[in-house]
C-alpha cells in the first residue's frame, strides 16, 4: 500500500512539471511568433548611461533592426551601449532549443505575469541561464535576466506604450561593471597619484528610450 | 614705446639667429610626427588594450582615433618637455649677453635697465606662445587633418566623453592655461639667467628644479601634501582640468592665481636683481 502511494505521488508530480514546462513553453513560443512577425524597423533611440566611473551626455542615435539579429547602430558622436538587452537574445537563445520552467506568477509594474526559467540547450552558448516575466494574456515580456558565461548577470527592464506591434518605448539594462584603474602612464593623469583607486565592481545602467518607430517588414 | 617696440624686435632678431631656437621646434616637431605615425599604426591595440575595461560590458559607435585625441595625447605626453624647450632660449636671454661679453656694450645704449628687461622678457614669451601656436598647428591641425574629427574619450578618475562640439573651447582653454604655465617657466629661467654669467646654468637650473620638485612631490605625495598646493609644478598638467567632465571652477582659479604669483614673484625677483647688478662682463 505503502509502495503504491508513492508511486501515485511521483506520478502526480512528474505530471504537474511536464504540464509546467508545456505551458512554459507555449508561452515563450507565442511570444517569440509576436517578436518575429516585425522583420525590420528603424528607430530613433536616445541613451543615456549611468555608471559610477563613466561620464557621458544622453546621445542620440538611429536603430535598425533586421530579422532575426541584426542590429545596426548610427550615431553622430560616441554611443555606448550595453553588449546585452538591445539584441533580442531571447529569440536567438530560443532558436537552438531549450527547457523552460515556470516558477510562479509575479507582479511586474502592476502587470500580473508568469516568471519562466529558460535553460538553453546549446551549452556552449553565453547565455547559461534566462529568467524571463512573461505577460501570457498579451505575450509580452516586462522584465528578463539573463546570467551569461562571459559578461555576468544582465536584468532588463522593458516598457511598452500602445504600440501596434508592442515594441519597447524604454528598455532599461542593469549590469554589473568592474571598477578598474588604468596606469597613469597610459591616462598621463598624474593628479590622481597617491589616491587610491575604488574596487570590486559596482551596478550600471544604461536606459534607451526609443521613438518613432518605422516598421517596414512585417 | 616706439623704442620698446625696437627693443623687442632687436631681442626677437636676436633669439631667432641662434641655431637652439629652432631646436624647440624641431623637437616638437618629431615628436607629434612620431605619435602621429604611432597611433595611424598602433593606435586600435592601444585602445583596444584601454578599452578592455568596458569591453565586457559595453559595445561602441563612433570614430575613437581622431584629430582631438591625437591633440590631446600630445598635450599629454609634451606637458613634461615643453618647459625644457622654453627653458633653453628664456635661460640664455639675459645669461647669455654675458657669456658673449656684449652686456657692457648693449648697456651704453640709452635705454633703462627695466626697459631692456622688459624687452627681453616680452621677445622670450612671444618665442615660448610662437611654440605653443606651432604644437597647436601640428599637433592639433594635423591630427584634424589626417584623422578627421570626432568625440574625445578621456581616461582619468573616470571615464569621460566630450563632445566634438564642446571640445574647441576646452582645447582653447587648455592651450590658453599652458601658455600661462609657460610664461611661468620662462619666468623662472628668465630669473635664474640674471643671477648667471653662463646660460647652461639657467637652463639646468630650470629643468633641474621643475622635474626635481615634480618628482619628489609625485613619489613622496603624502609627504609633500601640505606644501604641493604651493608649488607652482603641482599646476603645470592643470590643463587637464579642462577634460574634467564637470569643471571645477574653483580649482583652475586657484591654478591660476598661484600661478600668477609665481610670475610676479619670479620677474619681481628678476628686476630687482638686476637693477642692481654690477655689469662686468
Amino acid at each position: 500500500m505503502y509502495k503504491q502511494i508513492l508511486l501515485f505521488t511521483a506520478l502526480l508530480f512528474s505530471g504537474v512539471s511536464i504540464n509546467a514546462q508545456d505551458a512554459s513553453k507555449e508561452i515563450l513560443l507565442a511570444l517569440k511568433e509576436k517578436m518575429e512577425k516585425v522583420e525590420k524597423y528603424t528607430v530613433d533611440a536616445l541613451i543615456r548611461v549611468e555608471v559610477d566611473f563613466i561620464n557621458i551626455k544622453d546621445r542620440e542615435a538611429k536603430i535598425s533592426f533586421t530579422a532575426p539579429d541584426q542590429f545596426d547602430f548610427k550615431s553622430e558622436g560616441f554611443a555606448l551601449l550595453p553588449k546585452k538587452g538591445m539584441q533580442m537574445d531571447y529569440i536567438k537563445m530560443m532558436d537552438g532549443g531549450f527547457t523552460s520552467i515556470m516558477v510562479k506568477d509575479e507582479k511586474v509594474r502592476d502587470v500580473t505575469t508568469k516568471l519562466i526559467k529558460v535553460i538553453p540547450d546549446d551549452s556552449t552558448g553565453d547565455i547559461v541561464l534566462a529568467e524571463m516575466w512573461v505577460d501570457a494574456s498579451t505575450s509580452i515580456m516586462h522584465r528578463m535576466r539573463t546570467y551569461s558565461k562571459d559578461s555576468g548577470t544582465y536584468t532588463i527592464n522593458f516598457f511598452f506604450a500602445d504600440h501596434p506591434y508592442d515594441l519597447p518605448d524604454r528598455v532599461e539594462v542593469s549590469f554589473e561593471v568592474k571598477n578598474n584603474k588604468l596606469p597613469v602612464s597610459i591616462t598621463g593623469d598624474f593628479e590622481s597619484l597617491g589616491k587610491k583607486a575604488e574596487e570590486g565592481s559596482s551596478e550600471g545602467k544604461v536606459i534607451v528610450e526609443y521613438s518613432n518607430y518605422v516598421v517596414t517588414g512585417k | 614705446m616706439k623704442s620698446l617696440n625696437t627693443l623687442i624686435r632687436i631681442e626677437l632678431f636676436k633669439i631667432f639667429k641662434k641655431g637652439r631656437t629652432y631646436i624647440g621646434f624641431g623637437a616638437i616637431f618629431l615628436i607629434i610626427i612620431a605619435i602621429q605615425a604611432g597611433i595611424h599604426f598602433e593606435g586600435q591595440n592601444l585602445f583596444d588594450f584601454i578599452m578592455q575595461q568596458l569591453d565586457q560590458n559595453f559595445q561602441f559607435e563612433g570614430n575613437v582615433i581622431n584629430g582631438y585625441l591625437i591633440t590631446y595625447l600630445v598635450l599629454n605626453t609634451l606637458w613634461i618637455h615643453v618647459p625644457i624647450l622654453v627653458a633653453l632660449v628664456t635661460g640664455d636671454l639675459i645669461a647669455g649677453e654675458a657669456n658673449s661679453g656684449t652686456f657692457r656694450l648693449l648697456m651704453t645704449r640709452p635705454i633703462s635697465r627695466t626697459k631692456l628687461l622688459i624687452a627681453k622678457f616680452l621677445a622670450g614669451w612671444t618665442y615660448t606662445v610662437l611654440l605653443i601656436l606651432f604644437m597647436i598647428l601640428i599637433g592639433m591641425g594635423g591630427g584634424l587633418l589626417f584623422f578627421g574629427k570626432g568625440d574625445l574619450m578621456v581616461f582619468k578618475d573616470s571615464i569621460n566623453f566630450f563632445s566634438a562640439s564642446e571640445l574647441p573651447w576646452r582645447f582653447f582653454a587648455a592651450f590658453a592655461y599652458g601658455t600661462l604655465s609657460m610664461t611661468v617657466v620662462a619666468a623662472l629661467a628668465f630669473m635664474l639667467s640674471s643671477f648667471a654669467e653662463n646660460s647652461i646654468g639657467p637652463i639646468i637650473g630650470t629643468v633641474a628644479i621643475i622635474i626635481g620638485i615634480t618628482i619628489i612631490s609625485t613619489i613622496g605625495f603624502s609627504l609633500m601634501k601640505p606644501v604641493n598646493p604651493w608649488l607652482f609644478t603641482t599646476y603645470l598638467p592643470g590643463w587637464q582640468s579642462f577634460f574634467e567632465f564637470e569643471l571645477d571652477k574653483a580649482k583652475i582659479l586657484r591654478s591660476v592665481l598661484v600661478q600668477v604669483a609665481y610670475l610676479v614673484l619670479f620677474l619681481g625677483v628678476t628686476f630687482y636683481h638686476f637693477r642692481k647688478k654690477d655689469i662686468l662682463s
